[in-house]
């Protein structure tokens, strides 16, 4: 003990001070190695940090995973008590207490994103919080950490899952949303790369801006996306995703990570290519009597069948392990993609298909193309009875009216066309003596009356659609489709049953 | 009152020529200009004016605080250390009232601070109200500008019940009296419980729930605040709810389909004027899922309708913080009484570390005691000799506590509830006179004990 207060002391300690920071020294490595392994902390310096956070950073040292603690805790809290106002500001706190810890952004962004906007029966509330957590994973997570996958993985996710699916309630009015903004600044969904690359109006300039500053994204990676991959209609959510997955594989260094980005690459692929397309159409405006507004749905966009083909080849060659599964996907998708084209009256793509399909999976399609088509068509809409075979056809009838209203007119003709060999193969298969029995109308008998339906002011559809139909079907100024359809009804009555050999 | 009076007059004199005003006020300040100018929120109107009122007010009551003990124990022990409240002692003023005298003078400083900084949040907030859109505004009025009253529903005393259920139960089967009996009565409590708060899949339930006299409130929207669980837990999905509120059989019943998320309160709007004669609001609740729906007694339903203004309700909140700085007054004094100024301010700290850790005293009285939990139970399984102290221990400190902490008008506000005058008057009784009147007695004495002639001063 004399040694620590006696007149040496302060050499003895002196040495046991040095002797204890050459050991500290030999696990320093260690415990640096493990700290990188576990992601506990960063010995990268910040990237693209303000001030304030990179002082803040280094200044709390360790106290910085208490007080993210301490927050979380007050977090969850408020959660279970419904409180949500300042979720988004303690996100914000807790992400930017630990800026490199990408478990910590991707948990926020979800938090948000998923778990409280779905306790909120409006709508329209919901929105907001979708907003935000994308928002805290494009404008503030890749800020600070621009090279990290799981980051443009989930961004990429919540565009191509959160927004582009299903299974939220509100997923119409998020795609409604994202439609309506970016309807501000591409025309139709289609970007003019010459102008996004070189603006010259101050109208183009803005419009540029907004993409860059607000919604993060490069016009010249949207052409990169839109050569590799499209074109996609960059109104819909599903093409901000390949935007997202696609820049992480470009830019983020960690490899093993990119299957999870190729992943979402070709199921991006595939959701474009099932309802890749918008189809506009108008429809009254419940807040402006008299006036129209726009309301969309989706069709196909078989415009990258052959780009979505190359994605699954691709990702059959790059991914081993779920190759089996891939396999089937990619033959289920060729199955669609001939039945897609078929019936969009793309004859000669879906025959190419068709022969594709068969000759790398010889096991996918068995029958002609047309029996195949037929019996997805059955697959689709149950069984052929004469009453739910009678409702399939006025279904594609009144599709193909509608699809004409709307000014898609290849795939009018195309479900026109299907509903007629569809009935031709219903007498086809029948015998003679039932043809009376069990007879269909005719195809222009279902107009007439699907007509009198859709023209009618009251319950079909609105002023400007049905004018559109009129126009194009090229119906007289005076045709009236009650009178046209009561004329229908009475021929029928006065000729009773007829026998109906020619569809 | 004379002496009062001027020791209430040299306490403010102090603090002003410490500066402590000064610097308190350019915190305030700071605290109500530059935080809505940082904060984030989650983009709607009223989650910015709900952030805003509980951030600034927040800031507020914790300057406030830390300021408050700082003054209360510098005033008393610095006086003794640096040998003023010698000078003092000796005048014909009783040392009550030179403890009272300085417990005013900080209470009256708080007072006029936090005048003027909630009347700074107030204009701010209303200020900012004012630029939103007409909907916006209206939205405002109705959820967060206004003071709502709360109505539950009445349900029947459950104990005779359970009383008879338990009888039976043991008639039935004499092999359960064998068996544990508060837990075989828990088990009966909650089949009972379910009974009131279960909506099995397919069925309705209804819920009568005495609101106000229907003049009271005409023209008024009201909010249905509810929670319900399933039986998965952490559940994310939504449930399909068919609500139907108002007076069965009337024209003006309304019907309203939500998918709404389990485990979390929700609260939306109903139409006006949906009370019966005599002042009840009848829900009913098609539960339209594969799943049965509980939602509990205590916060499965709840009504909010508008009962004053925010103006009052705004005052009575910042009266109820006014409580809690005379009370951190009131310890602050009581700890300089007897200790020197660092000693004191480290004690007083100390105080308000072990009153904000009740979530813990909660937690170990939950669990049963510390330590060993028993993870499926998530209480202990047996008490140890030290949880016996520990436990008893741990329910008076909480109870003690809560008296000052069960308030929370920050609370309140940014969420339009109403604080009532009972409300007020009760965290008066309860923070002021109770608790602070504890310390005041103590300190008082401590004081009078105090042998103000032996303290060295530092000069």
């Amino acid at each position: 003990m004399k040694l620590l207060t006696g007149r040496y002391s302060r050499y003895v300690l002196t040495i046991f001070m040095v002797i204890m920071i050459i050991c500290s020294a030999f696990v320093q490595k260690g415990m640096n190695r493990a700290r990188t392994e576990m992601g506990l902390t960063r010995l990268q310096p910040l990237e693209n940090a303000p001030p304030v956070l990179a002082f803040t950073t280094v200044a709390l040292g360790g106290f910085r995973g208490l007080i993210s603690n301490m927050l979380w805790i007050r977090a969850t809290q408020l959660q279970e008590d419904g409180k949500y106002f300042e979720m988004v500001q303690l996100a914000d706190w807790i992400t930017k207490l630990q800026p490199h810890f990408v478990t910590v952004w991707v948990h926020q962004a979800w938090n948000l994103a998923y778990n409280i906007s779905v306790k909120f029966p409006d709508h329209e509330d919901r929105w907001l919080w979708v907003q935000r957590g994308i928002e805290l994973l494009r404008d503030h997570g890749l800020k600070y950490n621009p090279q990290e996958t799981l980051i443009y993985r989930e961004l990429a996710w919540f565009f191509q899952h959160k927004m582009g699916a299903n299974l939220d309630d509100a997923n119409m009015l998020y795609k409604a949303e994202w439609a309506a903004a970016w309807d501000q600044l591409l025309k139709e969904g289609k970007p003019d790369y010459e102008v996004l690359l070189d603006p010259q109006t101050p109208e183009d300039k803005e419009r540029v801006e907004v993409i860059r500053s607000v919604y993060k994204m490069d016009p010249a990676i949207m052409q990169e996306v839109d050569e590799e991959y499209g074109p996609f209609e960059w109104r819909l959510p599903e093409s901000h995703g390949m935007y997202w997955a696609y820049l992480g594989l470009k830019v983020s260094e960690r490899e093993k990570d990119y299957i999870q980005l190729r992943r979402v690459i070709f199921q991006g692929m595939q959701m474009a290519f099932l309802r890749g397309r918008m189809i506009e159409f108008p429809i009254a405006d419940p807040n402006a009597p008299g006036e129209f507004t726009k309301a969309f749905e989706f069709g196909p966009n078989l415009d990258i069948t052959e780009k979505t083909n190359r994605a699954y080849e691709e990702m059959k060659s790059k991914d081993d392990k779920y190759m089996q599964n891939i396999s089937t996907a990619h033959k289920n998708f060729l199955r669609t993609a001939v039945y897609f084209l078929y019936t969009h009256n793309r004859m000669k793509e879906a025959e190419q298909w068709y022969d594709y399909v068969r000759e790398i999976y010889p096991d996918s399609i068995t029958t002609s193309l047309e029996e195949y088509v037929f019996a997805r068509v059955e697959e689709e809409f149950g069984s052929t009875s004469q009453d739910r075979l009678k409702g399939m056809l006025m279904g594609f009838i009144e599709r193909s009216l509608i699809d004409i209203a709307m000014g898609q007119e290849e795939k009018a003709i195309a479900g026109e066309m299907l509903a007629r060999k569809m009935r031709k193969r219903y007498y086809d298969e029948i015998n003679e003596s039932q043809i009376v029995r069990i007879k269909l109308p005719t195809i222009q008998e279902m107009k007439i009356e699907l007509l009198a339906r859709l023209l009618d002011p009251e319950e079909g559809l609105n002023e400007l659609m049905a004018n559109q139909l009129r126009t194009r079907l090229g119906l007289a100024e005076d045709y009236d489709p009650k009178a046209a359809l009561g004329e229908l009804r009475a021929m029928e009555h006065l000729e009773g049953p007829q026998q109906e050999l020619q569809p | 009152m004379q002496g009062l009076l001027a020791i209430v007059g040299l306490t403010l004199k102090a603090a002003i020529r410490y500066r402590v005003v000064v610097v308190l006020s350019g915190l305030l300040l700071a605290s109500v200009v530059v935080l809505p100018l940082m904060i984030k929120h989650d983009g709607s109107a009223q989650g910015f004016t709900q952030i805003l009122l509980t951030y600034t007010l927040s800031a507020i009551t914790f300057l406030l605080g830390f300021a408050t003990l700082w003054i209360a124990c510098g005033s008393l022990a610095r006086e003794v250390q640096e040998c003023q409240m010698q000078m003092l002692a000796v005048k014909p003023v009783p040392r009550w009232k030179i403890w009272i005298g300085k417990w005013i003078g900080i209470v009256l400083l708080n007072a006029i601070l936090l005048g003027v900084s909630s009347i700074a949040v107030y204009g701010i907030t209303i200020w900012r109200a004012q630029q939103l859109s007409e909907a916006q505004q209206a939205v405002l009025d109705n959820e967060i500008f206004v003071a709502r009253g709360s109505a539950l529903p009445t349900y029947p005393d459950i104990k005779p019940i359970v009383d008879e259920y338990m009888a039976e139960r043991l008639k039935e089967n004499p092999n359960l009296a064998e068996m544990d009996q508060s837990y075989v009565r828990q088990q009966v409590e909650e089949q009972v419980k379910a009974a009131q708060q279960v909506v099995r899949p397919a069925y309705i339930r209804r819920w009568t729930i005495p609101v106000a006299s229907p003049e009271s409130i005409k023209d008024q929207p009201m909010y249905l605040r509810i929670k319900f669980y399933t039986g998965r837990p952490y559940d994310t999905s939504t449930y399909n709810v068919l609500w139907e509120i108002g007076p069965p059989e009337t024209p003006q019943r309304v019907q309203r389909r939500m998918d709404i998320a389990p485990e979390t309160p929700i609260e939306f709007q109903i139409p006006p004027n949906l009370l019966d004669p005599q002042g009840n609001l009848v829900v009913d609740v098609y539960n339209d899922n594969q799943e049965a729906l509980l939602f509990p007694l205590e916060d499965g339903m709840e009504v909010l309708y508008k009962q004053g203004d925010f103006g009052w309700n705004y005052i009575r909140g910042m009266l109820v913080i006014l409580c809690w700085m005379g009370f951190l007054a009131a310890i602050g004094l009581a700890a300089s009484s007897f200790l020197s100024f660092p000693v004191a301010a480290f004690v007083s700290i100390a105080l308000l570390i072990v009153g904000f850790s009740s979530g813990t005293l909660s937690q170990v009285i939950e669990q049963g005691g510390i330590g060993g939990i028993n993870h499926e139970t998530g209480r202990k399984d047996s008490a140890s000799p030290l949880d016996h102290v520990i436990l008893p221990m741990a329910k008076g400190m909480l109870s003690v506590i809560n008296l000052v902490k069960e308030f929370s008008p920050v609370s309140f506000l940014s969420t339009g509830r109403s604080i009532t005058l009972g409300i007020l008057t009760q965290a008066l009784t309860q923070i002021v006179l109770l608790m602070g009147g504890v310390f005041a007695a103590f300190g008082i004495w401590a004081f009078y004990r105090s042998e103000l002639a032996t303290a060295q001063g530092n000069q």
